[in-house]
Order: C-alpha cells, then structure tokens, then sequence
C-alpha cells in the first residue's frame, strides 16, 4: 500500500479499512469504559496490563523502526532506496500516533489525564514516555512536511528523527526494565533489545513494502534490506536469549517463578522466537524467488514481533512477585496469594497469579489504534504525494515560463537591436 | 514525623479480623482487599506447611507497607501517589488516570484498581450501607471517598480519616489480639517504638529496597521443636 497504490485509484479500500477498525474499535472502547475493564477485559490485579499494552509497544516499534529507516536512507544517501522513505516517514508517524492511542485506551479514568499534563512526575517513565513519544511526533510530522516539499533541511530533520527514535526506544525500555519488582523486565538487555526490535519492525515492514512495489527498486537495495533485517533480527535473538538466560540462572524464587510462567505459555515464546529465526532462514536462503521471500520473511517477523510483545506480559504478570520465609526459621521463599479483584467473573478473591486471555472486547478495541495509524498513514502518504504532484506542476509551469520568458528576451533584444539601428 | 506499625507474628491467630474490619471502614469495593492474611507455604488457608519434618503455621498479615523508597509513587506519572507529612503513603483519586503501573511496581502486591463501577457501597434507597460515610480531603486531595470512581487505583492509607484526627487505624483498633501497633516511629515515646524497643523485628520484601514502615515481630512458634 504504498502512495503508488493510491494514486493509481485503488486507495479507497485502505480507507475503508481504516474507518471500519476505528468504527469497531471505538464502539468496544466505548463499551469498556461504560461497563468497566472488569467486564471488558480478561486482566485482574495480578495481570495488570493486557493486550492493548502489548499493542502499545508493538506500534511504537514500528513508528521509530520506520524512523531509523528513513533516517538512514537520507543520510546514508542511499538513492537507490529513496522512494521508499515517504512510505516509512509515513509509517513512523502512525505508528507513533497508534501508539499514543493505543495507551490512551488502556486508562481506566482517561478523563482525569490533564493531571498528567498538569503536573507530570518527574521520576516516573511514563512521563518521559509522554515527553519522548511527544517530540517524536512532533519530529515525524516536521519531517513528512520537509519530505513533501523537498525541504534543504530534511538531512538536519532526519538526524533529529532518529535521535527521537532512539529516544523513545530507549525510554520504553526502561519503561519496562525499571520494574524492580517483575524479573522478567528488570534487565539492563531490556532497553537494548528495545531499540534492536525496532531496528527488526522497521526492516521487516520495509522488506514488505519494497517487495510489494519492487518496481521502484533495483535488485541490489532489495538485497540490502533483506540482509540488513536478517542481521537485525539474529541480533535480537541473541539477546532474547541473554535475558532468558539472565532469569533462567538468576537462582531466585522469583527467577523460578518467571520461568514457570514462561513454561505455562511456551508455545507463544516457541512462535516469538521460531518465527523471527525462520524469518532469517527465508530472508537469507530464499535465492529462488528473492520477491517472494522478501514478503514471507518480514511477513514472518511482523508475527514473530508481536507475539514477543504479548511475551512481555505473560511471565512478568504470570508470576507473584512477594516471597516470603518463616520468620524464625530458614524455609523456602513461599509466594504469597495476592487480591485479584475479580468477584462476579471468578469468583476467586486471592491467587498466586491470574492466567490472561484477552477477551472480544480487547480484540475489537486493538483495531481503534490500528484503524488510526492506518488513517495517519494514508493521510500522509495522501499528502506528501499532493505536495510532490503540486511541485511538480509548479516545476514545469515554471520551466514553461521560463521558455517563454526567453523568446521575450529574444524578441526585446530584436527590438532594441532595432531601435539601435533606426537611432544609428 | 513518620506513621509506621508493628505487627506481631506471635500475637496474630490468623483470624482475619483485620481484613475485614479494614474492608468495612474503608468501604472497600467487593472484590478489593487492603488487607490479607496468609500462611505462607500453605497450600489452602488454615493448613500448616512442612519444614524439616515438622508441621508449621505461621500467619502473615500484608498490606500496604508505606515504604519510604515507594516504587508505586516513583512511577506515579501524575503525581497521584504521594507520600503526606507523616509518611503515609496516599492516592489522590482524583489524579489517578488508571495507567495500573503502580500495580506492577509494587512488589507486595497490595494495589487494587476499581476494574468495574463499583456497586453496593449504597442501599437500593440511596442509604449509606458501610464504610467511613464522607469523603475525606487532605490538602485538597481525595484520598478517601465511599464511592470509588471507577478505574483508579486504592490501596491502605492507614486509615487516614482516623489517622489524621488523632485515631488508630480500623485494623489496630479491631485485632482482638492486639497483634498491630501503630503510631509514629520517630517519637520514642509512642505505642510502635515503645513495642519495638529492645525486640528483634524485620521487614518483607528487603531486597527489594523499599523500605518499608511496617515492621515484623518475628515467631517464636514452633522454635523448639525444629530444633
């Protein structure tokens, strides 16, 4: 779906598409915010964060991956790829904007967020997620109008894009790795591996785009890609593995506990991880029909990508976090059951830890921040294909001006080479 | 001035009083609990757990422990958990905006988020049913209200609307074992560092470095016979 695509007539069903998710998602959002969370989602005290927080860094990954894109391509001055960076500065600002949605959705009291704005909390990362993911906004729109009108400054923008997307990676790592409490977050590979997955969902929906309208690109920039997603994603492998190992040999009862956890869930960090690796398999080997295993290769990843972002959640939340002993004698550190606050839906008051399903409601709100990053992306591919249309007329109503105002010239120079001669 | 409670695991029988009582005052939404009784080890309330061959059954009360080094307000991204002059640990109910990310940093597990409108606090008539019946302000900020606005974050606050008018916290005033102590930690004189003194106590969650400002009296149940 790139601006090609638009302009060639078939960009009504992207739009439709969009305004059908944002219908559904609005109306399930509309629909937990009246009946409560507890009715409109699968989350409890133990499982405090669902899906849509899953969506939240999903997106964000996307927005400052197709940044770092983007960036790379102007400054790397890679001429060869550079029809594609619209298509990815679109993609960065949507995804940030879907991102910031995404977040909005998951409050329970979205109407008290002025405090928020009123009076931020230094020492909290949200706040800096909020300031990060602000100015990268800000930046990613400052960059479409600079792409759009050809602006002598993009290379400056863009270096001020990628320290944004760097920014707000880092940030949403520690987000997450300052949780002292959850082991499965608190790791210093966590804001790392924060950054290197965006790297991947930058790639990965490049790879998709390119191969989709591989036209626009000769073979070679289309091999750069796959190479560079491969590289990127056995990177991220890697450290996945170093934070499983980290947990695996932390020797804590809270380490054990994670891990049990992961284990209650091992077919989601079998696809994770399975899915990325068979990426690269494709990625690199797919010599045959290079096109083709471009499209299954970042196909792959995307999967792979978000079902690490749900892995965040499952062993963080699926296992307690207070571990006590006897109080006089040495014993075993015993998990302590913990307030569920369901009552109508369970029945049970107290549990070591709540499974998480997400439930209808969940599912159809998701498609609220998609649906939107969708609309954000058309409208600027919309846009920076009308700024480019607009130059480019004015381009060549200038350049027939200007052939006009060289006959002028002509014929002046012919009258004044006349009059000279009827004065002489 | 620093809030703090002493709870002696020799005095707790487990009975739950504590919870409830808190439950009451405090108004507490079905399905919220600021405070839980456990075993620990224990495979069902009430069952004793094998240490070293022989059976032990020791009740352990948690609630919010009003750490000084609190993580939940830490994250707090609107400044909605504060800690007050006496080191109380509170929620403005009005700033909450149910981001739930105190919930994940909190290691104890003792925030509660309102995942429904709750419901019951007032009879079929509009009559107060349970609960301290009025809201309650400090410095401007809602931190007790018998209504939960849906959505937010709440946790102990040792009973602020006692506490703050001179009283004890509901679950001090109710443990019929007299297992809880309160009072402020920094005044030598007062009933918690009168309790403490010369005694061996603990805190949970240590690692953690949260400094807690509830304090363990540990067992000496069950001493002997593992020996």
């Amino acid at each position: 779906m790139s601006e090609r695509t638009l302009q060639t007539g078939h960009g009504k069903w992207p739009v439709i598409v969009a305004a059908i998710c944002i219908v559904l998602g609005c109306a399930a959002w509309i629909f937990q915010l009246s009946a409560g969370l507890l009715a409109g989602s699968g989350m409890s005290n133990t499982f405090a964060w669902g899906l849509m927080i899953a969506v939240f860094a999903f997106l964000v990954g996307f927005g400052a991956g197709s940044q770092f894109v983007a960036s790379y391509i102007v400054l790397a001055k890679r001429n060869d790829l550079m029809p594609y960076v619209k298509v990815a500065q679109g993609i960065a600002l949507a995804g940030a904007i879907g991102a910031g949605v995404a977040i909005l959705i998951d409050l329970g009291h979205p109407l008290h967020i002025m405090a928020m704005l009123a009076g931020p909390n230094p020492t909290s990362a949200l706040t800096w997620d909020m300031i990060a993911l602000s100015a990268f906004i800000v930046i990613a729109i400052i960059n479409v109008v600079a792409i759009a009108r050809n602006s002598r400054l993009l290379r400056f923008w863009m270096v001020l894009g990628a320290i944004a997307a760097f920014a707000l990676q880092l940030v949403e790592g520690l987000l997450f790795a300052l949780m002292e409490a959850r082991v499965w977050w608190h790791s210093v590979v966590m804001p790392i591996d924060f950054i290197v997955v965006a790297v991947v969902c930058g790639l990965a929906i490049a790879v998709i785009a390119c191969a989709l309208t591989k036209g626009d690109y000769n073979p070679d920039a289309l091999h750069d890609l796959s190479f560079l997603l491969a590289v990127a994603i056995i990177v991220h492998i890697v450290l996945a593995l170093v934070d499983l190992a980290l947990v695996w040999f932390g020797g804590s009862a809270a380490d054990a506990a994670a891990i049990s956890a992961l284990g209650s869930v091992w077919y989601l960090y079998v696809l994770e991880l399975g899915l990325p690796i068979a990426a690269v398999f494709v990625l690199l080997l797919g010599k045959k029909d290079p096109i083709k295993s471009m499209f299954w290769g970042g196909g792959l990843t995307i999967a792979g990508m978000f079902f690490h972002r749900l892995m965040l959640l499952y062993p963080a939340f699926g296992s307690p976090t207070l571990f006590v002993t006897l109080s006089n004698e040495p014993s075993p550190a015993w998990a302590l059951p913990a307030s569920t606050g369901l009552y109508d839906h369970t029945g049970n008051a107290f549990e070591l830890a709540q499974g998480y399903a997400p439930n209808v409601f969940e599912w159809v709100s998701m498609l609220l921040p998609l649906g939107i990053a969708l609309a954000v992306f058309l409208i600027v591919t919309w846009f920076v294909g009308k700024m480019t249309h607009a130059q480019k007329e004015t381009a060549a109503r200038q350049a027939a001006d200007a052939d006009e105002g060289d006959v002028i010239i002509e014929d002046v120079e012919v009258v004044e080479l006349t009059e000279k001669d009827a004065s002489s | 001035m620093r809030y703090a409670m002493a709870i002696d695991l020799d005095r707790c029988i487990g009975c739950r009083t504590c919870a409830v009582i808190c439950k009451d005052h405090n108004a507490e939404p079905r399905g919220i609990w600021w405070n839980r009784v456990f075993v620990p080890g224990a495979p069902e309330y009430g069952t004793s757990v094998i240490v070293d061959g022989m059976p032990r059954m020791e009740f352990l009360p948690i609630s919010c422990q009003h750490c000084e080094n609190a993580p939940c307000q830490q994250v707090c991204p609107t400044g909605a958990t504060y800690t007050d002059d006496t080191g109380t640990v509170l929620v403005d109910y009005e700033k909450c905006i149910g981001c739930r990310y105190c919930i994940t940093a909190c290691p104890y597990e003792v925030r509660q988020f309102n995942w429904s409108r709750p419901d019951g606090i007032e009879g079929d008539a509009g009559e107060y049913r349970w609960g301290y019946p009025a809201d309650y302000r400090q410095d401007g900020r809602l931190v007790y209200t018998p209504v939960r606005p849906e959505g937010v974050v709440e946790k102990c606050t040792f009973c602020v609307q006692y506490t703050n008018e001179g009283g004890t916290p509901a679950c001090c005033t109710g443990c019929p074992a007299n297992a809880r102590i309160f009072g402020d930690i920094d005044d030598p004189e007062s009933d918690v560092s009168q309790y403490l003194e010369g005694k061996e106590y603990y805190v949970i969650g240590e690692s953690h470095n949260t400094k807690p400002k509830v304090y363990y009296l540990p067992s000496t149940r069950g001493e002997g016979e593992t020996r």
